[in-house]
């Protein structure tokens, strides 16, 4: 099972990006945003564990640590359409995949959200698996000025929105 | 420098400080491994096959692995566990510097406490539904329980163990004295940090690398 490692670079830092796939050629690439603040492992590896068995499945995965997490560079990335570590890594697989290879996003929590809205604001992709979605939960607007709250459906309020880009100032 | 990274959960805790730690020895002129053991991190295998001496076998891979592509000395920075695991290799294989960070003098006392957290975190689960601890082969944690700091003498010109408060101090203390016989030079120091392997936001602890680089760059804090 092939496995490679790549530097990524962006506007404000860099990150390893880890990719691995089947031994023939791959029906699909998914690319795993890990969800802050884990690394590109997953808790209890659950990201490692999930790409190898995608990949028995003649399915690759690309992962990478989010901006200012595990082993990338640069500061936290608010959640927002543009998020410039996940742009360059779509950037860089799209180019590195074959031709005709889906390209799907998987997120889980607050990078499921990430992966929506960078989906929702981007050059089409493949499809979207988002785990654990995180909601805006608009009883909370006033907490900041300049960003939506996201809060975890099992915490506080039931949200009452649906998920949508940060409104811009 | 070679680093011996924390076990299970504190490891991808500790990761985000690990690689802060890396890019600024880089810049004083130290090339740094970051190795993830067999069974966890990016490397293959699962957890639950592993053995101590599995680890101890990837620590020693590695150690001569930097012997033959870099011509500079060795040292080792063990973190939390990754500790006693350091300390487990230099008693064979001769290094430059060990430095421990905030490593349990008893194994036992970090695997009960592991445990204890995850039936904590298992209780807490909403409908009972909690994701899986991480599994150890109970072989594993029999190795983990016997593992005790200072049980033996090391190759080791330069020893430093950092932990952030004085709860260890004895303990240390006792460690120090068996292994500075052996070692030119062997410091206790406490470092004021957060337990940033327990957080879930990483930290990035400054004194911490501070204290690192200035024992590793010669000037003995």
């Amino acid at each position: 099972m092939p496995i490679e490692a790549h530097i990524v670079r962006w506007q404000g830092g860099q990150s390893i990006l880890v990719s691995e796939g089947p031994d023939s050629a791959s029906a699909a690439i998914v690319v795993m945003v890990p969800g802050t603040p884990q690394t590109r492992v997953g808790t209890r590896r659950q990201f490692v564990l999930l790409a190898r068995r995608l990949a028995e499945n003649g399915i690759s995965t690309v992962r990478f640590d989010r901006a200012g997490f595990g082993d990338s560079e640069g500061a936290c990335l608010p959640l927002e359409p543009e998020a410039a570590d996940l742009a360059a890594v779509m950037q860089h697989t799209k180019e590195s995949t074959p031709d005709g290879e889906p390209v799907w996003l998987l997120g889980l929590c607050d990078d499921a959200s990430q992966a929506a809205l960078f989906a929702a604001a981007n050059t089409p992709i493949s499809g979207l698996i988002l785990l654990n979605p995180w909601l805006e939960d608009t009883d909370n607007h006033n907490a900041s000025e300049n960003e939506a709250q996201f809060t975890h459906p099992s915490e506080g309020p039931r949200p009452t929105g649906l998920l949508r880009p940060t409104p811009n100032k | 420098m070679l680093i011996a990274p924390p076990l299970a959960e504190e490891m991808n805790r500790s990761r985000t400080l690990i690689a802060s730690l890396a890019r600024d020895l880089a810049g004083v002129g130290f090339e740094t491994l970051l190795p993830d053991l067999t069974g966890t991190g990016d490397s293959s295998g699962l957890l639950e096959n592993q053995r101590w001496q599995h680890w101890l076998d990837d620590m020693s891979f590695m150690a001569s692995w930097a012997a033959t592509h870099c011509s500079l000395p060795l040292s080792v920075l063990g973190i939390r566990m990754g500790g006693l695991l350091a300390a487990n290799l230099a008693t064979e294989t001769p290094i430059d510097s060990l430095i421990l960070w905030h490593t349990p003098a008893d194994g036992s006392t970090w695997l009960e406490h592991t445990k204890r957290q995850q039936l904590a975190t298992k209780g807490r689960a909403l409908g009972g539904k909690s994701p899986p601890g991480y599994r150890f082969h109970p072989a594993l944690e029999t190795d983990i329980a016997a593992q005790k700091l200072g049980s033996q003498k090391l190759a080791t010109e330069k020893v430093l163990l950092i932990d952030r408060d004085t709860a260890q101090s004895a303990a240390y203390e006792e460690v120090r004295q068996v292994w500075q016989d052996t070692s030119s030079v062997c410091q206790t120091l406490v470092v004021s940090t957060p337990p940033y392997w327990a957080l879930e936001k990483p930290v990035i602890c400054n004194p911490l690398i501070t204290e690192t680089k200035l024992f590793l760059t010669g000037n003995v804090p």
